[in-house]
């Protein structure tokens, strides 16, 4: 079984998604052979505030289990908004 | 076994034809259920109004008058009971007026008692489901009674919470707009103490109640220590950890940070996640950009909280423009958002600064006309001409001439060395003897710096190196956090204040505990390379400067 895992972004990713992204990303936690989660943001074209609480979240429990969050695939306003956040400090930009 | 859904239900039957109280009423009371007979609508009514029933079943044509009398009778005394009508009236006029009269239910002479019961267990039924929706409606009302209860005391604490702060200055202009009814955005502009202009614009991870709550702790640790004497980065660190305690982990505060130092003649902005603030020339120009390079408040602990803070000339000729992403991402009726194009086409439209906020509102107004509000909205515009103006103002308002002497002599030891205790005690002083304010704000940051430093370096023997340095600030004041709780009563700090009117001077001596932390010059000194940064200020806000040996003691005369 691979040790990363990838979490695809919704398009829209603001707090209607918190439900399934929190389902999807703690399924992932659970599994003792990840090592490394990647969250795609290729289709991703707005995130909101909320979102960006709920990457910080998952930082945190990944951390604690000492589990690697990157970013991959972000573009034009999802990664404008990433950078203001200076998000570039919590997580790799692959 | 099934239920039987009649047991134990109360009826009354008002017929004079005394052969259907026999058939009805065997039929249901062999089902458990009482019954009531009356003959007459005059009986009927007297029962009514003195015990309750769970259904009337009625006759048209009494010996006393028709059953619409009862009818009527019942809705003008509110009582709230089904009646199914028991007649021969076959007529449909009649049915119905029965029906507009609030029957539930019509049965035909002679009766079928299995018609009979199942239409009784029908609107029995009926009849229960609507109460209990009646009463789940009370409860929702209720619910929602008290949700607006609270909802206008949390409403009324926030107010309270976070308005208290000083009137705002003509020369900084806002706008707030709010999606719901609380606001995640909070600004403040406060002068503080040493006569600096101190704005905080924050915008806290989502909208409505919940991001109002992630505002707050951060709008009490601004009011504790705005005049403490402490620096912005002081501050924006206390705000961070202060989240970092008491916000969930998924909540955070972006935020601009600015103080407009006049002595110095700059200003110094942290933007921490927040869209880029704007210096502008008088023609409206862009002049430059501050970009956001620090991670919003409440996210890292202090350790890993490095904010970037900018320094830029202070130029009375320039305009300061800021606000939060609802600005920009704002949609209009046809989904696309003001963005910063929207921005930019107002500013390159101006000629001159003066109208600015006015002209990005009423941009902003017409572009989201119509389109639902998404998120908080916060716009400023700070001229700082008329800022320094009105510092300028300030200082010759009260210049009272004193002539009287004061000295006071302050000893600080163990737990009570908190810098804002010393700094607010001299403070209140200068105030209360009402010396002139500049002088006071010029005294006012000479102690800060001084107390700062013999607390910090003297006492706490903390390495200014660190200070310094954006990335180590953190550790620095989880250091001096850690080290403040060590205190013991032979770490003192002793001070010395003195009013001199015959030359207008304040006299200031500090003298720490510690070894000795600043360079002892062989003469009086005017070498500012031999000073820190702090001390560089302290230097030129002084007219005299004697440090003593070994570096734990200095006297200042102010002017």
């Amino acid at each position: 079984m691979s040790e990363v895992r990838v979490l695809h972004v919704p398009q829209r990713f603001d707090f209607s998604q918190h439900k399934t992204f929190t389902e999807q990303y703690s399924a992932m936690l659970e599994e003792t052979l990840c090592q490394k989660i990647i969250m795609d943001f290729s289709r991703t074209e707005y995130l909101d505030s909320s979102a960006l609480g709920m990457m910080v979240l998952l930082n945190k429990k990944a951390k604690a289990q000492n589990i690697h969050v990157s970013v991959k695939g972000a573009k034009d306003n999802a990664r404008d908004i990433l950078l203001i956040a200076n998000f570039e400090k919590l997580f790799e930009f692959e | 076994m099934p239920l039987n859904p009649l047991s134990g239900r109360r009826f009354l039957l008002v017929d004079d034809d005394e052969s259907y109280h026999y058939t009805i009423g065997l039929r249901l009371t062999q089902k458990d259920a009482t019954v009531t007979s009356v003959f007459s609508i005059q009986e009927a009514k007297t029962l009514l109004m003195s015990q309750p029933f769970d259904l009337i079943l009625l006759d048209s044509y009494l010996v006393d008058g028709l059953g619409a009398e009862l009818l009527e009778f019942m809705l003008q005394n509110k009582v709230a009971c089904p009646v199914i009508m028991i007649t021969g009236d076959e007529e449909q006029q009649s049915m119905q007026q029965y029906f507009l009269l609030g029957v539930s239910g019509y049965l035909l002479k002679p009766i079928n008692v299995e018609l009979l019961e199942l239409v009784v267990q029908r609107c029995l039924d009926a009849h229960l489901n609507e109460q209990k929706l009646q009463q789940q409606n009370r409860e929702l009302e209720q619910l929602l009674d008290e949700q607006q209860q609270e909802e206008e005391l949390a409403r009324h604490v926030y107010r309270h919470l976070s308005q208290s702060f000083s009137d705002q200055p003509d020369a900084i202009q806002s706008f707030m707009r709010s999606s719901k009814s609380f606001n995640g955005d909070f600004f403040v502009a406060e002068q503080l103490q040493n006569g600096n202009t101190l704005m905080i614009l924050m915008d806290a991870a989502g909208h409505g109640l919940a991001s109002a709550i992630s505002v707050l702790p951060a709008v009490s640790t601004i009011r504790a220590m705005l005049h403490e004497g402490t620096s912005m980065q002081n501050i924006v660190h206390e705000i961070n950890a202060k989240l970092c305690a008491e916000i969930p982990e998924d909540r955070f505060v972006a935020m601009i940070a600015i103080e407009v130092n006049y002595i110095q003649a700059a200003i110094s902005i942290i933007n921490a996640g927040m869209p880029e603030v704007l210096i502008l020339n008088e023609n409206g120009q862009v002049h430059s950009c501050i970009k956001s390079q620090s991670l919003p408040l409440g996210i890292v602990e202090r350790n890993d909280f490095n904010p970037y803070v900018h320094t830029h000339p202070l130029h009375t000729n320039q305009h300061l423009f800021f606000y939060s992403d609802g600005l920009i991402e704002q949609r209009g009726v046809n989904g696309e958002a003001f963005g910063k194009s929207g921005l930019t086409n107002v500013i390159r439209s101006l000629n001159s600064t003066n109208a600015l906020l006015n002209q990005v509102v009423d941009a902003f107004s017409c572009h989201s006309t119509g389109a639902q509000v998404e998120d908080d909205v916060s716009v400023c515009s700070v001229s700082l001409g008329q800022l320094h103006e009105m510092y300028q103002g300030k200082q010759a308002s009260v210049d009272g001439l004193r002539t009287g002497h004061m000295q006071l002599v302050l000893d600080f030891a163990g737990d009570l060395l908190a810098p804002g205790n010393m700094i607010s005690v001299l403070d209140d002083v200068l105030n209360r003897i009402k010396l002139n304010t500049l002088l006071r704000q010029k005294a006012f940051t000479v102690f800060s710096e001084l107390i700062n430093n013999a607390l910090d370096h003297g006492v706490l023997r903390l390495d200014s190196s660190l200070k310094h340095d954006f990335e180590s600030f953190g550790q620095y004041l989880e250091e001096r956090e850690n080290r403040l709780k060590t205190l013991e009563q032979n770490d003192r700090i002793r001070l010395t204040l003195g009013f001199e009117p015959e030359i207008g001077q304040l006299y200031f001596d500090i003298e720490d505990s510690g070894s000795g932390y600043q360079q002892v010059p062989s003469e009086q000194v005017e070498d500012e390379a031999l000073f820190g940064r702090g001390l560089n200020l302290v230097h030129s806000l002084c007219e005299q400067i004697q440090v003593f040996a070994p570096g734990n003691r200095t006297s200042v005369l102010i002017k």
